[in-house]
């Protein structure tokens, strides 16, 4: 029998209102106002590079798939696209313009929260504002805010969820905890990698447990355990879920990863044999050390409090992670992600010669980050863009070619939108175009000239491009070549009006 | 008896009344000087009547002391429990007031009329006493207030259960369960049941889509709701609204007297814990009236209290044999002889934390004056004994400590729980009383509470009860409460402008979707979860047409959002009490929930059939229950 005396509960230990809690000090609206704030610099030049013609890979995705479920008025034409949380944001404004304010507002409550970290630290307002524009003008920082929502969002929630995650584990609170939690779950929606990062928060709860008390809880291994599932739970279950509808749908639960238009699987990386893949270490051993803003937290560190040491090194270690298990991680994020971990892993109370000094890092960071970044095709083209202030020809092409197009009676033009995505998003309508989720498209695929008024294909077409595919080498039977935009050849059945004037 | 005495009484001494009442029991060799110096001090710090405080200290038996101050006041002292009673002459009072006034009508001699009191007799009540039977010549006897007590018990055995069982009912049967359904609610049923069932025999399909897209439309606000609650809740988790410098800086002599009620059915074997769990209450022991519910027929319960030797400030009801038998009945008829200014219930095994007390009364003093209740949070000593009781914990944790602070938070109704629910008396008693035919009559009250406009709020102290440690006990327990929370719905929905004018558009919605919604969920669960499994395991495209695409997403979101947050609002639950044992628990929820659909299945049918029905749980089988009582031997509440 048990006894009476090892049964009786422990007098619950409630949570204490600690001034040490982060981000529930201020109210919503409090943090709203802050957030519009900082999000009015990258909103303008979000619109400024819009105003250019440029439009990102990413964001032309999103947008053409938003709008073509705006437009069927069916979420599943839109089959299984992964991350769905970008393009339901967008939906309900479905507008090339719309990604790129979403992905300020994100890049602006990042920032406003980098400030709130800064602000913590005690170094001077002057180097504070130093330290964060050293660290938020540079292309690669910029590109991300402006031109990168699904990648941006996902960053803005894994810093949301690690101050409520400090929360959680330096001060058990345990609303903080399922804060965190949630926001995890919901940026595995937002990308992929968001599950790695839960996961890694969740293995670094015992050593922060350690980090925080000298003597562990008489209970630790249970209490350790419990905060790492509170921890990884929702992440793990947003998996389960997202891979149960795939399988409910399509029999294939994990057919989302291998969708190249998800971008969860860098197909360069992913078939790589595994041996082969510890051959990237040393490269991402090199990528960390060009990190001096990192550097230097991690000597802080070692300085002022050697047991965080191990938990900074765990979260350095994940962007490299990422890219060894195959997973897609872009450059400029990699380069966000580093500088994120740096100055909001920074102590608390902070001698204030050291603001000079990290800024002089930051500045040098920024510098190396510019330079990894100049190797990335879509960054340096919108670089270019936004700092000669001219479009790119093959920007206006697309703007023309879509203009005309949206002209064109419904469901008349064939197309398949794994390449011509960025043609339905700049045209601001799925309406004109009979693509793949529609039913008549197969049999329109089989016979246009009985379906369809126009076929439209690409000399550069995607992986899987039904259309191009089939007709990129001449027009179907019926048709002629109506005109050409850049890479894009438009066909005309013979009894069709020109659209493109015959050019 | 008193009335061989009658020839010597005289008329009051003056002289004798002088002497102090402490003095006279030393004199008397019924107290040590060193005694009453203790007791002196005591009453210094908390300024009650010294005669009550050396009762509470157990420095002299009740009796002794009314004798002594019989003596004192020059009356003589009269023992009801061996005077014949006049039961005409009793009958002509309301016991109610006779117990508020602590006196008791013995005989009307010749114009004279002896009228027993527990109280220094006053000019009151002669007035009192006259305004009832004319211009009669009041001569005082004194007795103890247990005397008053047991006559009226015994002499209004017949009003006291016709009240407790029908009060609420006579004054306002539109609040009483006694009625299952109204006229129009009879007739929106039957005609949504023939509805039904003509639209299912004439259009099958849009039919069957409509009735599964109302299911999950409803089960999906009813997901959002539980939501925000629990996140409202916990976001104010760390927000102490009494603190322990509060509870301290409490002044003993300001404290009221406060009656605990301790209902009590078949339970012999936890009376000497209750005994025992109560002592560690810090409050002052004059100041705690405890009266203990025991119902005529349970001769068993009544003698293991009797034998357990209970302290003075123990008083036993008896609760007249009767039907419904039921606990509210029990509590309405101990909240007859209440005297406390404050009252709360525990049940038999309750173990509620020694400050709980000090925290209502300052929560009430804190609060408007329209809170008419606070609610303290229940959890369970027993929680790793096995499965059902960590799921039980991990519910109970979620409830108590998520959702009732979340209502709180966000001022909506809030059912109470089944104990160390605590009161304002003169409220308790202006509202009716609990309803004895509705069997959660507590979560009844808390939203009867709001209908009225008046406010219940929560403590943030535990109460450690036992969880039940068997499966088909804790369905018998679980279908109780089910059918209370749907007797609940259709009592308060019986006039639904009424209660949205009182109540207010956002009380009702919350009491509907909380109180209305739970049933309906687990109701729902078992034809929504065959049907996914049968579609996994046949893969089946029989069901497709009830899912069209909103109703499919919104279902979706329900199976696999809506589930996977309420587990982990449980993990959470368990977390935030420190039971990090219990975390991973959670995870089993969705299996819990199915014993409580099955629960909800036996509610509904015994609603129909049985509805005021009160199903046993049986108590004291936990095997965390101390050394000294009887193990496995079953009691029921």
């Amino acid at each position: 029998m048990a006894s009476a005396a090892t049964s009786r509960p422990a007098r619950a230990l409630a949570s204490r209102p600690s001034p040490d809690l982060r981000l529930l000090g201020l109210r919503w609206h409090q943090h709203l106002v802050r957030v519009l704030l900082f999000s009015v610099p990258f909103a303008a030049l979000a619109l400024y590079a819009a105003q250019l013609g440029f439009l990102s890979n990413a964001h032309a995705h999103v947008t053409a798939k938003a709008l073509l479920a705006a437009d069927r008025l069916r979420l599943e034409v839109i089959g299984f696209l992964y991350p769905p949380l970008p393009f339901l944001l967008v939906l309900p404004f479905p507008h090339p313009w719309t990604p790129a304010l979403l992905s300020s507002l994100a890049a602006g409550a990042t920032a406003w929260l980098v400030w709130y970290d800064l602000e913590r630290t005690g170094l001077g307002l002057l180097w504070r504002m130093m330290l964060l524009a050293a660290v938020v003008v540079t292309p690669s920082s910029v590109f991300l805010a402006t031109q990168a929502f699904p990648d941006m969002l996902t960053l803005h929630f894994l810093v949301v969820a690690w101050h409520y995650y400090w929360n959680f584990v330096r001060y058990q609170h345990t609303f903080s905890g399922f804060v965190a939690g949630l926001i995890l779950g919901l940026a595995f929606y937002a990308n992929f990698y968001a599950l790695l990062y839960a996961l890694a928060f969740a293995v670094l709860v015992p050593l922060f447990r350690r980090a925080a008390h000298e003597r562990p809880e008489p209970r630790e291994f249970a209490a350790s355990l419990s905060q790492m599932l509170v921890t990884a739970f929702p992440a793990l279950w947003a998996l389960a879920s997202w891979s149960y509808i795939n399988w409910v749908f399509t029999g294939r639960p994990f057919m989302y990863l291998a969708d190249p238009a998800a971008a969860v699987i860098d197909p360069d990386r992913w078939s790589v044999p595994l041996d082969e893949r510890l051959s990237w270490l040393p490269q991402f051993g090199v990528e960390v050390l060009s990190q001096p803003l990192l550097l230097a937290a991690f000597l802080v560190h070692a300085r002022v409090a050697p047991r965080r040491l191990p938990v900074l090194a765990v979260l350095a270690f994940v962007p490299a992670l990422v890219r060894l298990c195959g997973f897609s991680y872009p450059l400029p994020l990699v380069l966000g992600s580093y500088t994120l971990i740096a100055l909001l892993s920074l102590p608390q109370r902070q001698p204030r010669w050291f603001g000079p000094f990290l800024v002089v890092l930051a500045v040098t960071q920024g510098f190396v980050a510019a330079t990894l970044v100049r190797q990335v095709g879509e960054v340096r083209a919108w670089e270019n863009v936004v700092t000669s202030g001219a479009s790119r020809a093959e920007d206006q092409q697309e703007i023309e070619l879509a203009s005309r197009l949206r002209a064109a009676p419904d469901r008349s033009i064939l197309a398949d939108d794994r390449s011509a995505y960025r043609i339905v998003a700049r045209a601001v309508t799925a309406r004109p175009f009979l693509l793949p989720t529609d039913a008549a498209f197969a049999v329109a695929l089989d016979d246009p000239v009985s379906a369809v008024r126009y076929v439209l294909v690409t000399a550069v077409p995607m992986e899987g491009d039904l259309v191009s595919a089939r007709f990129a080498a001449g027009p179907p039977a019926g048709f002629v070549v109506d005109g050409q935009r850049g890479v894009w050849t438009l066909y005309r059945r013979s009894d069709a009006p020109s659209l493109l004037g015959g050019a | 008896m008193f009335a061989r005495q009658l020839s010597a009484a005289r008329e009051p001494d003056r002289v004798r009344q002088r002497l102090r009442l402490g003095e006279a029991l030393v004199e008397r060799g019924l107290l040590t000087p060193e005694q009453l110096e203790r007791a002196l001090e005591y009453q210094q710090r908390t300024g009650d009547r010294l005669g009550r405080i050396l009762i509470a200290l157990g420095y002299v038996r009740r009796q002794q002391l009314y004798r002594v101050l019989a003596e004192l006041w020059g009356y003589p002292y009269v023992d009801l429990l061996r005077e014949p009673l006049d039961v005409q002459l009793a009958r002509r009072f309301d016991p109610e007031e006779l117990v508020r006034r602590r006196c008791f009508p013995v005989r009307w001699d010749r114009g004279d009329v002896w009228v027993a009191t527990a109280e220094p007799p006053t000019s009151e009540l002669e007035a009192f006493v006259r305004s009832v039977l004319g211009p009669v010549r009041v001569r005082p006897l004194v007795t103890t207030e247990w005397d008053i007590d047991h006559a009226v018990q015994r002499v209004f055995r017949d009003v006291v259960l016709d009240r407790a069982s029908l009060g609420l009912y006579f004054r306002s049967p539109d609040e009483s369960a006694r009625r299952v359904l109204v006229g129009w609610q009879k007739v929106v049923l039957w005609a949504s049941i023939v509805g039904l069932a003509v639209a299912l025999a004439l259009m099958p399909r849009p039919t069957a889509v409509a009735l599964s897209a109302f299911v999950n439309g409803v089960l999906f606000i009813y997901v959002l709701f539980h939501f925000l609650v629990a996140m409202t809740g916990a976001r104010h988790e760390h927000l102490q609204t009494i603190s322990d410098d509060e509870v301290r800086a409490l002044r003993e002599d300001e404290l009221p007297m406060y009656t605990v009620l301790v209902p009590v059915y078949r339970e012999a074997n936890v009376v000497g814990h209750l005994i025992e769990n109560l002592r560690q209450l810090d409050y002052p022991a004059s100041k705690l009236e405890v009266l203990l519910l025991i119902e005529e027929d349970d001769e068993e319960t009544l003698a293991a209290a009797k034998a357990a030797r209970p302290p003075e400030t123990v008083t036993f009801v008896v609760v007249p044999n009767g039907l419904p038998k039921t606990k509210p009945k029990a509590c309405n008829v101990g909240l007859l002889f209440a005297r406390g200014e404050y009252l709360t219930i525990y049940d038999a095994e309750d173990r509620p934390e020694p400050d709980q007390l000090k925290k209502a009364v300052i929560a009430f003093r804190k609060g408007s004056p329209d809170l008419v209740c606070v609610q303290a949070r229940l959890n369970y000593y027993n929680a790793t004994e096995n499965l059902l009781t960590r799921m039980f914990t991990i519910e109970y944790s979620y409830w108590f400590d998520y959702v009732l602070t979340g209502l709180d938070r966000l001022r909506l109704p809030i059912p109470l729980g089944g104990t160390s629910n605590h009161f304002r008396v003169d409220r308790l008693r202006e509202l009716g009383g609990w309803d004895p035919f509705n069997v959660t009559e507590d979560a009844d009250l808390g939203i009867r509470a709001a209908a009225r406009g008046y406010r219940v709020g929560v403590i943030d102290s535990t109460t450690w009860e036992e969880a039940n440690t068997r499966v088909g006990n804790w369905i018998r327990q679980r279908s109780r409460w089910i059918k209370g929370y749907l007797q609940t719905v259709l009592v308060h929905t019986r006039r639904p402008v009424r209660l949205v004018r009182t109540a207010g558009l956002r009380n009702t919605l919350g009491f509907v979707l909380l109180i209305g919604g739970t049933p309906f969920a687990f109701l729902a669960l078992i034809p929504l979860w065959s049907l996914t499994l049968l579609w996994i395991v046949t893969r089946t495209h029989a069901f497709d047409a009830l899912f069209p695409p909103v109703v499919l997403y919104v279902s979706l979101f329900n199976l696999l959002i809506g589930n996977g947050v309420m587990m982990y609002l449980g993990m959470l639950a368990g977390f935030k009490r420190r039971r990090y044992e219990l975390v991973p628990f959670a995870l089993l929820n969705p299996l819990y929930w199915i014993l409580h659909s099955i629960a909800s299945y036996k509610a509904l049918w015994q609603l129909v059939t049985k509805p005021f029905y009160w199903e046993k749980t049986h108590h004291g089988l936990s095997r965390y229950l101390p050394t000294s009582s009887s193990p496995g031997v079953a009691t029921e509440s």
